[in-house]
């Protein structure tokens, strides 16, 4: 890789509050009160110009625009929702969807009606709070459940909050703090069964708070503590409600291992793992693109893996990762499944317990376990999407219906500011 | 669809996830990737492969910012396709205009190159030293890929300006780089 491609490929990981702050439009200001009035106007047509150009992508044609010149079905189904919205004056969905993503209210690139469901008090989608997924465990799409009882909708609303007395007792407590560390349900309920040899120690009674967002009450239960044997109670415990006597696993919503040992020890993966299929996304010689399920990896496989103890966990969230190979692995004691994964920069990561945790293992193993794969695990479902070739300068002179020059934008997607 | 919620249903593993993630954002991505491959059909394949990477891996990422993740994923996708057709000589101009661009940018240093990790965090500090409309107007040229002339109706701007303002910048974050002692 040339330098400057490198310094363009690190541009790419720069910090994304950067790159959606440069998505906005940029702000005018050149309206200064005093102006003379006929200049004052020009400026006003000028910034109102400014308003209607709306965000990075949408302030020129982007690709995919023009009905008449394209013919794929995406595209007709992107220009029809623009087309719907136009004519129904309501153009406020895309806008204001924007303006969440950009967790500003009142941007200035446009008026907006749209406001949004509530699913929770003081929980809007304007609130920048820090979440993790554990929060809001109620928060569940539904497609048969009515709509809740509130007047702050949208028509793209598509989840439903259970009423307090709907929800299990899990769905009522789902976290807790212990240890000044947050433990909760991941997202299924799942009774730890059979207790007696799974249930370690009793540990302690902590109290456990729940919210009725209909009625805007705060419930508490206590919930009594207990070892899972075999595991560390840094990632998970049981835990029992009140007098209910059944137990269920609550994990550490923040568990970070500080090696991969630790997190094969945490967990007792050697007892409590399987490895399942492996998942493998790539492009042939041809460019053509393989969505492959091979069959199940070998237990030795995958402890060869897993066989340096040492390595730090260097996970952080600013992490991406490409082009992976994926094995499923289930965890039997918690009946959930999770991935494990290679990507080609060579860092094996998992998502065990739903938190992030990655070990540099090194390039060549990712290239030898893709080796390793290809060549040794049978192939149980291949979807392959062909390569479609640019076309040729002889194409794009002879036909413009392919796209290889962007369409002009056509009077249907005027945008009406009110 | 607010953004927190498009990312719980990627965490529940609901696939309603890529087709609100496709209405909410494919507009976006596709300008992101057209802009690297100037076709639009290569440019909607990105985008496709986009959302399998999203798919892949939201859980364990739980992005903060919906837009800027998924925008990196497709610029990555469609940077490496780019490389994959100019192999073949059959690729567009674009990336090339912006690469000899990038070139003004390298420190003079040599010596083993700094690592990723200590180039990125260099970079970031630089461009927030900037200020927000001159970053705008960087990272819509280097990291979105506009046009000089995009750039310039959305700024208000004559062409022959922004091309000073980018040229300035780029020879500031050249000196950025060497005082910071950076190798690449």
């Amino acid at each position: 890789m040339k330098k400057e491609e490198r310094l363009q490929h690190l541009c790419g990981d720069i910090d994304e509050a950067l790159i959606e702050e440069a998505a906005r439009p940029p702000r005018r200001t050149v309206v200064r009160i005093w102006l003379p009035r006929i200049a004052a106007a020009a400026a006003a047509v000028a910034l109102t110009v400014g308003l209607a150009t709306g965000p990075w992508w949408q302030q020129s044609p982007p690709p995919i625009i023009d009905q008449s010149d394209v013919e794929s079905s995406d595209t007709s189904d992107e220009t029809g929702d623009v087309s719907a919205d136009t004519q129904t004056g309501d153009v406020s969905l895309d806008v204001s969807d924007v303006t969440d993503a950009s967790g500003e209210t009142g941007d200035d690139t446009t008026t907006t009606t749209t406001t949004t469901i509530k699913p929770q008090a003081g929980n809007s989608t304007t609130t920048r709070k820090k979440t993790t997924m554990k929060d809001n465990i109620t928060w569940k799409p539904t497609a048969t459940a009515p709509a809740p009882q509130d007047t702050t909708t949208t028509r793209h609303q598509i989840a439903y909050v259970k009423k307090w007395d709907e929800k299990s007792i899990v769905e009522k407590f789902p976290s807790f703090d212990w240890n000044n560390t947050v433990f909760d349900h991941y997202v299924r309920e799942h009774p730890l069964l059979p207790a007696d040899e799974l249930v370690g120690d009793y540990i302690t009674d902590v109290t456990a708070t729940g919210q009725d967002v209909y009625t805007d009450t705060i419930y508490t239960e206590t919930v009594h503590l207990y070892a899972i044997k075999g595991i560390s109670t840094k990632a998970a415990v049981a835990i029992r409600y009140g007098e209910d006597p059944i137990y269920y696993p609550a994990f550490n919503a923040d568990y970070s291992p500080a090696t991969l040992g630790d997190l094969i020890d945490d967990l007792n993966l050697a007892e409590t793992m399987t490895a399942g299929n492996v998942y493998f996304e790539y492009r042939d010689e041809e460019f053509n693109f393989h969505d492959t399920r091979y069959s199940r990896l070998p237990a030795e496989k995958l402890w060869e893996l897993l066989a340096d103890r040492s390595l730090p966990n260097v996970y952080d969230q600013q992490m991406t990762f490409y082009d992976t190979i994926d094995i499923s692995v289930h965890l039997n004691l918690f009946g959930i499944s999770h991935v494990l994964s290679l990507d080609e920069s060579g860092y094996l990561f998992t998502n065990m317990l739903s938190t992030g945790k990655a070990f540099y293992v090194g390039k060549d193993v990712y290239t030898a376990f893709v080796d390793y794969v290809q060549n040794n695990l049978a192939v149980e479902s291949d979807r392959v999407v062909p390569y479609t070739p640019a076309p040729t300068d002889e194409d794009t002179a002879t036909t413009t219906s392919k796209g290889a020059q962007p369409p002009t934008v056509t009077g249907t997607t005027t945008i009406k500011l009110n | 669809m607010d953004d927190s919620h498009i990312v719980r249903l990627f965490w529940e593993r609901d696939e309603s996830a890529l087709a609100e993630t496709d209405r909410k954002y494919r507009t976006y991505l596709n300008r992101i990737a057209y802009n690297v491959l100037q076709n639009e059909q290569d440019a909607q394949e990105c985008v496709n492969d986009a959302y399998l990477r999203a798919w892949n891996a939201i859980p364990p990422h739980e992005p903060e910012r919906l837009a800027p993740y998924l925008g990196k994923i497709a610029r990555h996708l469609a940077l490496n396709r780019y490389a994959a057709l100019t192999a073949d000589r059959r690729g567009g101009g674009t990336v090339a205009i912006l690469l000899e661009e990038w070139r003004d940018c390298l420190p003079d240093r040599q010596g083993d190159p700094s690592d990723d990790i200590a180039v990125r965090e260099a970079l970031n500090r630089f461009l927030y030293s900037l200020p927000t409309e001159q970053r705008g107007l960087f990272l819509r040229r280097y990291w979105y890929g506009d046009s000089i002339r995009t750039l310039a109706a959305a700024y208000g701007y004559k062409e022959s300006r922004v091309k000073m303002a980018l040229s300035r910048m780029r020879q500031q974050l050249k000196e950025f780089l060497e005082k910071e002692g950076i190798a690449i």
